[in-house]
């Protein structure tokens, strides 16, 4: 499984456009040689876990890691990956450091036909929104450059919010207000 | 007198006389009881002044005392003993007054103004009598007031130890204005009198100004709040008018000029300002739906008077808007929508000359609100008003004379103004012109080449480039077709009994039609055959494609009840020339037989077979055309007029072209934001996020989403034209 030989390497590249691109453009070869692309290499990746074990790595060793992960997964002379290659994805990288997880993978399967692929921004993105924002959104700025899919995804978990909150209100009414004034009932 | 005159004698005479003055000898001395006698002559005719009697002696007499007296250095005490004796008679008036306290107010006052008046006669007689005294003793004595000043001084003086009497003066003036002001007519003499005794005795700022103000704000408070709950706005406004007119004529009647301002201030505040709020949420949308030029040109003034112009454009800015968002948003009625649009603005811009005095900045206001509210609703407006003028430019529309198209033109030009997607209207307008020109359906090509050129001065000769151009070709074609009419080609090489016109079209000034296909009776294929090639063999090298859903057709149809003409479209033509060998048809064999896609071929049969002419005959019958129908050629067809049009589907705007008109706008749309921020991250070659935004909503002319934008923008990393800054994503960088 030579591989992974190169991940620890990619950890440590400087982050200079050209060296990155011609780098990966190397390692992009290596795993179509190996006849890995798309889903298999996901697979490949997911039977490797313990040997990379990137759950471990540092913030900035695993924002290069989750970049070159774009790289290998993508179908070969495309410019995207294929949402379920997508979705498996996250959910097999950032479980531990992205919290809104979850919702995030909700907002994917919600979003249905009208999205089919995900491209190299977007999968930035997501890692860049992991990194920075809070979990409860209070330092997003709509204004800024995200992608429409974040400010949608933004959108998506605080209307779900307010209806929840909405059903907790009504949940909580009636016992609060027995419980307060239980003589004169 | 002085008793002797010093005249010199004449010089150079000889032994010339001499005149010697010598003083007297023993100085002249008074009779003894010269003061006191005088004294008492003077005394008894003051007292007989003051008593209304006659005077015993003559003035002249008096005259003579008082300066004899001044002479003897006298005057001082003249002076002391006149002022003594006046402050008597003063004293007793002013406290027979203080007995008439319980006279009420009004009855009150004409006492008070006879003591006024019997005092300034009587101190005028008395300074006539110390005439000397006056002109002497009291302009060189500083101290000493003139003889009037010293009366009025004792007056006020006097009235000052009874403050009840001049309190119960002022208060029957106050009676006597609020009466006026109540709709009594009082005796204005008598006010302006006692006015003008306060004003002598300098008591009328303090005792009757500051009372009166005080009542005029209380009345004028009282009267605004009732009068708002009981009567209507314009009746409300012509009352503050008049009554700010009634008091500024009573401050020029009868009060003191200089209670003017704070007076009309009262009224202004208490009449106007405090209610002003209401009375423009109240009245003002109703006056300018009522069109009551007059009331709101009342409510300018005062709004002006009380300094509210603000307040009042605001609401009128409000007015506007919901006016016009109303109007713009009724999407049954939007076929009239531009219509309304221009009576509302030839409403609002009557209003705006005639009640608001051309105000600048309300000006400003009402083309804001039409700004805002006529891009509500994206691209409707745009389309609505192209397509208003394509109605009035067509033939057979009953727009009216040159002069009224031009005066209509100008006036819709004022909207389509106001329209931030201009992109569309230019698209609409240009499918709408192309078919004008196309079918020869155009009113009058003096009117649509103003049009052009008011757009091109609107927008610039970029916006008008390709209308132009399309009227070059429809001149040029016109030129073709003559030389293709002397041709050889035409006159040996067409099939017989076939005349043809041909359009050739630039294809970029032109809207893009979809190439429809359907295959020709051999005529037309041939005549066409015919015309491609006598023009390529003039313009060598050029493409020539043909539209044939642009194509009209006069075809002679003999019907077994006489011959007729039919005007068609193309389509039609083939339709129907498929009738010539056979009677019956299906939908099935004209489709297989015509080549013409499905939908346009239900949409051609409908109009021959269930329109108002039908020249076919559709089994089974109905409004709709089904697969299973079968057409016939109509035998019994009558009609009165020998030429028929029936080609009217083709000017008609069907749903997909409206639909991809849009869609075209909205792709033009989409290039033009990619080459915007192509263009600026070019220069730029670094931007934030922000920056950049802002800077191409500023270069693009059209309504654009903050969304749409950020899309074209992921469009453009995803094209690597850009990449996000690897340390802060928020930055673009431009990819060389």
């Amino acid at each position: 499984m030579n591989i992974f030989s190169e991940v620890p390497e990619i950890q440590t590249l400087d982050m200079t456009r050209e060296s990155v691109r011609k780098r990966i453009s190397t390692l992009e070869e290596h795993w179509q040689s190996c006849g890995l692309n798309g889903h298999s290499s996901l697979q490949a990746l997911s039977d490797l876990k313990a040997h990379i074990r990137w759950e471990a790595m540092s913030p900035d060793q695993f924002y290069k890691f989750y970049r070159y992960v774009f790289h290998i997964c993508k179908e070969s002379k495309k410019k995207h990956i294929k949402l379920p290659t997508a979705l498996a994805a996250w959910q097999l990288l950032l479980p531990g450091r992205f919290r809104l997880l979850d919702r995030w993978c909700d907002f994917i399967v919600h979003k249905g036909k009208s999205l089919l692929v995900i491209n190299e921004d977007q999968w930035w993105q997501v890692v860049d929104f992991s990194r920075t924002i809070h979990e409860d959104l209070s330092n997003f700025d709509p204004s800024g450059a995200w992608t429409v899919l974040i400010d949608e995804f933004v959108e998506f978990v605080r209307t779900q919010h307010s209806a929840t909150a909405m059903i907790h209100f009504t949940k909580d009414g009636d016992p609060f207000s027995s419980s307060q004034y239980p003589e004169t009932s | 007198m002085s008793p002797t005159t010093a005249t010199k004698p004449s010089t150079g005479g000889n032994g010339s006389k001499k005149l010697v003055i010598k003083p007297l000898k023993a100085k002249p001395t008074l009779p003894e009881n010269f003061e006191e006698a005088t004294w008492s002559k003077l005394q008894e005719a003051i007292q007989a002044v003051h008593g209304k009697k006659r005077v015993s002696t003559s003035l002249e007499e008096l005259y003579m005392a008082v300066q004899d007296m001044c002479m003897h250095k006298m005057a001082d005490k003249l002076y002391i003993k006149l002022q003594q004796e006046c402050d008597a008679h003063i004293k007793v008036q002013v406290e027979a007054l203080q007995t008439m306290l319980q006279l009420d107010a009004v009855a009150f006052l004409d006492r008070v103004d006879v003591m006024w008046r019997d005092h300034c006669s009587q101190m005028l007689t008395i300074r006539q009598i110390f005439l000397y005294l006056d002109r002497t003793h009291v302009l060189a004595t500083t101290t000493a007031k003139s003889l009037f000043d010293m009366g009025l001084q004792l007056l006020g003086r006097h009235l000052q130890e009874k403050p009840q009497v001049q309190l119960h003066a002022v208060q029957g003036l106050l009676t006597l204005v609020e009466r006026e002001r109540k709709g009594e007519s009082v005796d204005r003499v008598l006010v302006q009198n006692l006015v003008r005794m306060l004003g002598s005795l300098g008591t009328y700022l303090e005792a009757f100004q500051k009372p009166f103000l005080e009542d005029s704000h209380r009345f004028y408070q009282v009267e605004g709040v009732a009068l708002m709950s009981e009567i209507l706005v314009p009746e409300y406004l012509l009352h503050c008018e008049k009554r700010l007119s009634e008091e500024f004529e009573r401050c020029t009647q009868y009060l003191d000029l200089s209670t003017r301002r704070p007076l009309i201030q009262a009224v202004e505040k208490q009449l106007v300002a405090e209610h002003l709020p209401a009375i423009l949420e109240r009245g003002l949308a109703a006056l300018m739906d009522a069109n009551r030029v007059e009331d709101v040109a009342r409510l300018y003034v005062l709004s002006t008077r009380v300094g509210a112009l603000d307040a009042m454009r605001a609401v009128f800015k409000d007015y506007v808007r919901s006016t016009g968002l109303r109007l713009v948003k009724d999407e049954d009625k939007d076929k009239e929508m531009v219509e309304r649009l221009l009576e509302l603005k030839s409403r609002l811009d009557e209003v705006l000359q005639k009640s608001l005095q051309r105000n600048e900045s309300f000006s400003n206001s009402l083309k804001e609100a039409f700004e805002s509210f006529i891009n509500q609703r994206q691209n409707k407006p745009a389309e609505l008003i192209a397509k208003f003028i394509d109605g009035r430019m067509r033939s057979g529309s009953k727009a009216g004379s040159e002069e009224e198209i031009e005066a209509m033109l100008d006036r819709v030009l004022v909207l389509f103004r106001y329209i931030q997607g201009k992109d569309v209207f230019e698209a609409f307008y240009k499918k709408d012109l192309a078919k004008r020109l196309l079918m020869g359906k155009s009113a009058s090509i003096d009117a649509e080449k103003s049009m052009i050129s008011k757009l091109k001065a609107e927008c610039g000769s970029q916006f008008t480039n390709k209308l132009e151009g399309m009227f070059k070709d429809t001149e040029l074609s016109a030129d073709v077709m003559n030389a293709f009419r002397q041709s050889t080609h035409f006159n040996l090489r067409l099939p017989p009994g076939i005349d043809m016109s041909v359009s050739v079209l630039t294809a970029g000034f032109w809207p893009t039609y979809p190439v429809m296909e359907s295959s020709l009776p051999q005529e037309l294929d041939k005549s066409m055959e015919v015309f491609k090639d006598f023009y390529l063999k003039k313009y060598s090298g050029r493409r020539l494609v043909w539209h044939s859903s642009l194509g009209t057709c006069v075809i002679r149809a003999q019907f077994p009840k006489g011959v007729k003409e039919l005007s068609v479209s193309l389509f039609q033509a083939v339709v129907l020339m498929l009738f010539n060998d056979v009677d019956d048809l299906s939908l099935a064999d004209i489709q297989t037989q015509s080549g013409i896609e499905d939908k346009e071929l239900k949409r051609t049969l409908q109009s021959l077979a269930c329109g108002k002419v039908r020249v076919l005959v559709k089994d089974p019958k109905g409004r709709d055309v089904d697969d299973k129908d079968t057409f016939s050629f109509n035998q019994d067809f009558t009609e009165k007029l020998y030429r028929i049009k029936i080609n009217a589907i083709q000017m008609k705007e069907t749903e997909e072209e409206n639909k991809k008109t849009n869609d075209q706008v909205l792709q033009d749309r989409q290039y033009q934001i990619d080459a915007a921020v192509v263009r600026i991250m070019k220069t730029r070659k670094q931007l934030s996020h922000k920056l950049l935004v802002a800077e191409a909503l500023q270069q693009l002319k059209f309504p654009l989403k903050a969304a749409d934008l950020k899309k074209r923008i992921e469009s453009l990393i995803d094209r690597e034209y850009l990449a996000r800054d690897s340390s802060d994503q928020n930055i673009y960088n431009y990819l060389a």
